[in-house]
C-alpha cells in the first residue's frame, strides 16, 4: 500500500502545480469582478474555488495516469491486493483534500490581504475563520462528489466514468426546482433554527462532515468490493 | 518397426517440485474461452508458451497474476493453491513473483529511481545493491535515473522492468513478450541477464514470446496454445529431435501407407508437402532418400497450428 501511495504521489507532486497555476488564472477575473461588485468576499472565493477545482482536478488526474499506460494492470501484479490499492486512493485522495483546504485558507487570507495593494479596497471581508471553514466545507463537498463518482470509476474506469460526472451536479440543481425546493425548505429552516438556538452553526457543520465521512468510507467499501471482481 | 518414435512428445504432469502449477484452468470471455489449460513450471526452468496472437497466451499469465478472475480450474504458487490462500498470504506470495509486461507500464511521469524506491517498497525482500548494479550493468544507471518513463526507449524500460524484478527478490519470474520491437543487441543484453538469473537453481520462469529464437536458447520446456487450448507440452529436447520433411504426395502417400507414425500431421505448399515428424533421426533411417530438415520452434508451431491431420 505504501508503494502504491508513493506512486500517487509522484504523479501529484508534477500535476499539483500545474492545477494550482490552472485555477488561479481562471479565478483571478472573476475574483476581481467579484470583488468590484462590493458584495462579495474574495478570500472565501478563492479558497473555496481552490479546494473544489484541486481536489477534483488531482483526483480525475490520478485515475486518469492509472488508465493512461497500463498501470491499473500492472500494479496489480505488485504484491499487493484490490482492496489495497482502492484504501491507497481513497487515502490518498482524502489527505490531499485536507492537505489542500489548508493550502487554501493560507491563499485565501493572503488574497484577501493583498487586494487593497491592487483594487484599492477589499470588499466584504472575513475572518480566516470563516475562510477556514469555507474551504474545509467545499473540501467535505467535493470529497462527497468523489465518494458517488469512486465506485463508478473503480467499476468502469475514468474514461467511461467521466459520462457519469453530471450525476452529483444534477441531484444538487433539483435541488433549486421549485416543488423540491419548496419540500426541503421546512427542513432548511429547521436546520437554520437549530443553529440559531445553539448559538452556532458549528454543531451542523460537525453533523454534515461526520456524515460524508461515513459517506465516503462507505464509498470505500463499496469501491473495495467492486474493484475485486474486476477483470483487466 | 516400432510406431512410438514416430509420436509427438506430450509431457504429463511433471513430478518435480513445481512453482507453478496451473490445472484445467477456465476463462470464458464472449467468442472466446481459455479451456482447461494446465501446465507446469518446475523449480530450476524456464517454461517457454508459445501461440499466434490471440490464441490466450496473455489471458493465461493474468489468470496466473490475479489480474483477471479464472471460471475454473487451480492455479498453485509454490505448492499453495492461490484460491485457499488469505490476502496476507496473497500478498506475501505475490512478493515471490515478479512480472515483466510487453509494455513499460509505471507511471509514466515517475522517474527510473521512483520507480525503484517504489519496487523496494512494495517488495519486502527486494535489493537495491542489486538493482544497482543490474541497472548499471544495463547502462540504465547512473546516466538514467532521473529520467522519466516516458522519456525511456522501449529497450530502456523493458531493462528498468527487469532490473526492478530481477532485483525484487521473486523467484519465479512471468515474462509477457519481454523481447518483442527491441533491436537485437538489446535483445541479446535482455536474454543474457535472464539467462545469469537462471543459474540459481532456485529461480524459475514463463516466459510468452513470439520470437521463439529467443526461447530456442532459453526454454528448457515448451507449451503451445492455440485458441484457448494447449496444444502441445514438451521438453526443448524433443523440439530438437523433431524435423520437417518435405515430401511430394506420392511421397507422403507412402509414408501414411506404411504407418508409421501415429499422427501424420502436414502443411499444404503449392506442390508439395511439410510433414511434421517426431524424430527426425528414426525417420531418416526409415526414409533415407526424403529430404528431413531439422525443425524449429516456428516451424513445429506453424504445423500444429495451420497443419491438418490426414
Amino acid at each position: 500500500m505504501r508503494a502504491l501511495m508513493y506512486a500517487d504521489w509522484s504523479i501529484i507532486r508534477r500535476t499539483f502545480l500545474r492545477y494550482l497555476i490552472v485555477t488561479i488564472i481562471v479565478m483571478t477575473p472573476v475574483v476581481a469582478m467579484g470583488n468590484a461588485d462590493g458584495e462579495f468576499s474574495a478570500g472565501v472565493a478563492v479558497a473555496s474555488m481552490l479546494v473544489a477545482m484541486i481536489t477534483i482536478y488531482l483526483a480525475i488526474g490520478l485515475f486518469s495516469a492509472d488508465e493512461a499506460n497500463g498501470w491499473e494492470q500492472f500494479r496489480l501484479t505488485f504484491p499487493t491486493s484490490a482492496r489495497q490499492v482502492v484504501r491507497s486512493r481513497y487515502a490518498l485522495t482524502a489527505l490531499t483534500t485536507f492537505a489542500t483546504v489548508i493550502l487554501a485558507t493560507a491563499l485565501g487570507t493572503t488574497v484577501q490581504w493583498a487586494i487593497p495593494l491592487f483594487l484599492g479596497s477589499v470588499a466584504a471581508p472575513r475572518g480566516i475563520g470563516i475562510i477556514a471553514l469555507t474551504s474545509l466545507g467545499t473540501g467535505l463537498a467535493a470529497l462527497a462528489f468523489l465518494a458517488i463518482e469512486m465506485p463508478v470509476i473503480f467499476r468502469v474506469g475514468i474514461s467511461k466514468a467521466r459520462m457519469t460526472f453530471w450525476v452529483p451536479f444534477a441531484i444538487c440543481m433539483m435541488f433549486s426546482v421549485e416543488p423540491i425546493r419548496k419540500a426541503i425548505m421546512p427542513i432548511l429552516d429547521g436546520l437554520e433554527h437549530l443553529a440559531k438556538s445553539v448559538g452556532s452553526p458549528a454543531p451542523l457543520f460537525v453533523v454534515a462532515a461526520c456524515l460524508i465521512a461515513l459517506l465516503y468510507l462507505g464509498s470505500m467499501r463499496l469501491s473495495e468490493r467492486i474493484y475485486a471482481a474486476r477483470d483487466f | 518397426m516400432s510406431t512410438t518414435f514416430m509420436s509427438l512428445p506430450n509431457m504429463s504432469a511433471c513430478d518435480e517440485p513445481c512453482d507453478l502449477r496451473v490445472n484445467g484452468l477456465t476463462k470464458r470471455y464472449e467468442g472466446f474461452t481459455l479451456d482447461a489449460v494446465s501446465l507446469d513450471v518446475p523449480r530450476g526452468s524456464v517454461v517457454g508458451l508459445i501461440g499466434q496472437n490471440g490464441a490466450g497466451k496473455t489471458t493465461l499469465m493474468k489468470a496466473i497474476l490475479g489480474t483477471i478472475h479464472a471460471d475454473g480450474g487451480s492455479i498453485q504458487l509454490f505448492g499453495r493453491k492461490l484460491s485457499e490462500l488469505s490476502d496476507a498470504e496473497l500478498i506475501s506470495m505475490r512478493g515471490r513473483v515478479g512480472f515483466v509486461s510487453a509494455m513499460t507500464a509505471y507511471p509514466s511521469v515517475m522517474t527510473v529511481s521512483e520507480v525503484a524506491t517504489m519496487s523496494r517498497m512494495a517488495f519486502p525482500a527486494f535489493d537495491q545493491v542489486a538493482f544497482e548494479r543490474i541497472a548499471t550493468r544495463m547502462d540504465l544507471l547512473p546516466g538514467s535515473a532521473r529520467k522519466r518513463i516516458s522519456e525511456l526507449s522501449r529497450g530502456m524500460g523493458m531493462k528498468l522492468q527487469l532490473a526492478c524484478v530481477l532485483a525484487s527478490g521473486a523467484d519465479l519470474i512471468i515474462m509477457d513478450e519481454p523481447t518483442a520491437g527491441l533491436d537485437p543487441i538489446v535483445r541479446e543484453e535482455v536474454l543474457d541477464i535472464v539467462r545469469e538469473w537462471m543459474e540459481d537453481d532456485a529461480h524459475s520462469a514463463l516466459i510468452s514470446s513470439h520470437i521463439t529464437t529467443d526461447l530456442e536458447k532459453l526454454a528448457d520446456y515448451l507449451v503451445l496454445i492455440d485458441n484457448g487450448h494447449v496444444i502441445l507440452t514438451c521438453d526443448r529436447d524433443a523440439i530438437d529431435l523433431m524435423g520437417v520433411a518435405h515430401l511430394r504426395t506420392s511421397e507422403l502417400d507412402r509414408v501414411r501407407e506404411d504407418g508409421l507414425m501415429s499422427e501424420v500431421r502436414v502443411l499444404r505448399h503449392d506442390l508439395s508437402w511439410d510433414l511434421l515428424v517426431p524424430d527426425r533421426a528414426a525417420f531418416a533411417r526409415a526414409y533415407p532418400d526424403y529430404v528431413c530438415d531439422r525443425a524449429s520452434i516456428d516451424d513445429v508451431m506453424v504445423l500444429l497450428v495451420k497443419g491438418e491431420v490426414r
